[in-house]
């Protein structure tokens, strides 16, 4: 039978101190021994710089470099044995068979970050620049228009969103301040028509800034998992997740009792 | 039968999570990972985690690389 070649992953783990040159060695000898078998790689890169779970050989961090190719099994074992024969500079190392499939879905998912990171920028110069001309023609509304109710509402809306540190429109709304100051300094503060005004705006607003992580959460939280794995900032989320999922579990099996 | 016994303890019937999710059990994915070890380091056991015997046995061995390569601690008594 004839062998074909197979997928693999290898994660190593080298001293924090490690010369580049060596290094540098190293993975040229990786890269012969794949060629030699062959095999591509489809993927070196270096994964994390962290902290180590435990000591290994006294070192308490290490950096980690990830590798994936395609290759012959024979390939795998030389692979190994350079690894092991460098073991004061590898401090640790597993190579795993995986699939084309998971390359594939792997290399698409990176793609795809990347395009949506793109994407994002973009998205947010756009703002800006939107935002600056919103600015603009605000400013000249509130040239022209000297109500006092409405400056007012302006006011309230400083107040509420500076500890939000939004980005919308503050030179306008220093500006109404200012008048206030100026046009209308006994202007009562608890005038109903204006308290429900400034009501509108604030609920008009806050959506916009949450409106795009609820869509996002699930497939961020995957993301973070795998790119950033010293953030342990999404734990609270399972038990939730868990807790509804139990629910349902719950209220099926209720359901069947009460028929049976 | 079931349904009984979980009503007198108020235990709820849990179904796996990596049966209903797209999500991959991955060694390197240490977030995931350290969402099934417990305070003192050990592998959550089946009937806590709620896995299928499938899943489980795929965290399980994902869990044991994930410390062989340092990013999980074996034990809390270093
Ligand atoms: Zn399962």
């Amino acid at each position: 039978m004839a062998v074909t070649p197979n997928y693999y992953e290898t994660l190593y783990i080298t001293r924090p101190d490690i010369q580049e040159e060596d290094l540098a060695k190293i993975q040229q000898k990786l890269q012969d021994s794949i060629s030699a078998h062959q095999g591509e790689i489809i993927k070196a890169d270096k994964w994390a710089e962290r902290g180590l779970a435990y000591e290994i050989q006294d070192y308490k961090r290490g950096i980690y470099y990830i590798l994936v190719f395609k290759a012959l099994p024979s390939a795998c074992a030389e692979i190994e044995k350079h690894l092991s024969f460098y073991n004061t500079d590898i401090l640790r190392f597993i190579t795993i068979k995986t699939t084309e499939e998971a390359v594939n879905k792997e290399k698409a998912a990176q793609e795809k970050a990347a395009e949506e990171a793109a994407n994002k920028e973009k998205a947010a110069q756009e703002k800006a620049t939107e935002k600056a001309e919103a600015e603009k023609a605000e400013a000249q509304k509130a040239e022209s228009a000297k109500e006092p109710a409405v400056e007012f509402a302006a006011e309230v809306e400083v107040v509420e969103e500076t500890p939000e540190a939004d980005k919308e429109e503050p030179a306008v709304e220093f500006t109404a301040e200012v008048e206030v100051v100026e046009e209308a300094p006994e202007a009562d503060k608890e005038e109903p028509a204006v308290e429900f005004t400034a009501e509108v705006e604030v609920i008009e607003e806050t959506p916009e800034a949450d409106k795009e992580e609820p869509a996002v959460e699930f497939t961020a939280e995957v993301e973070v998992a795998e790119k950033d794995p010293e953030a342990d900032k999404e734990e609270p989320e399972t038990p939730q997740q868990a807790e509804s999922a139990e629910e349902e579990a719950s209220e099926v099996t209720e359901e069947e009792g009460e028929t049976k | 039968m079931d349904s009984r016994r979980d009503r007198r303890y108020f235990t709820k019937k849990k179904v796996c999570r990596f049966c209903t999710e797209p999500i991959e059990i991955d060694y390197k994915n240490v977030d995931l990972m350290s969402r099934f070890i417990t305070d003192r380091k050990k592998i959550v056991p089946r009937r806590n985690s709620g896995l299928c015997a499938h899943h489980q046995r795929q965290l399980s061995s994902a869990i044991k690389r994930t410390r062989f390569m340092a990013l999980l601690p074996y034990t809390v008594l270093h």
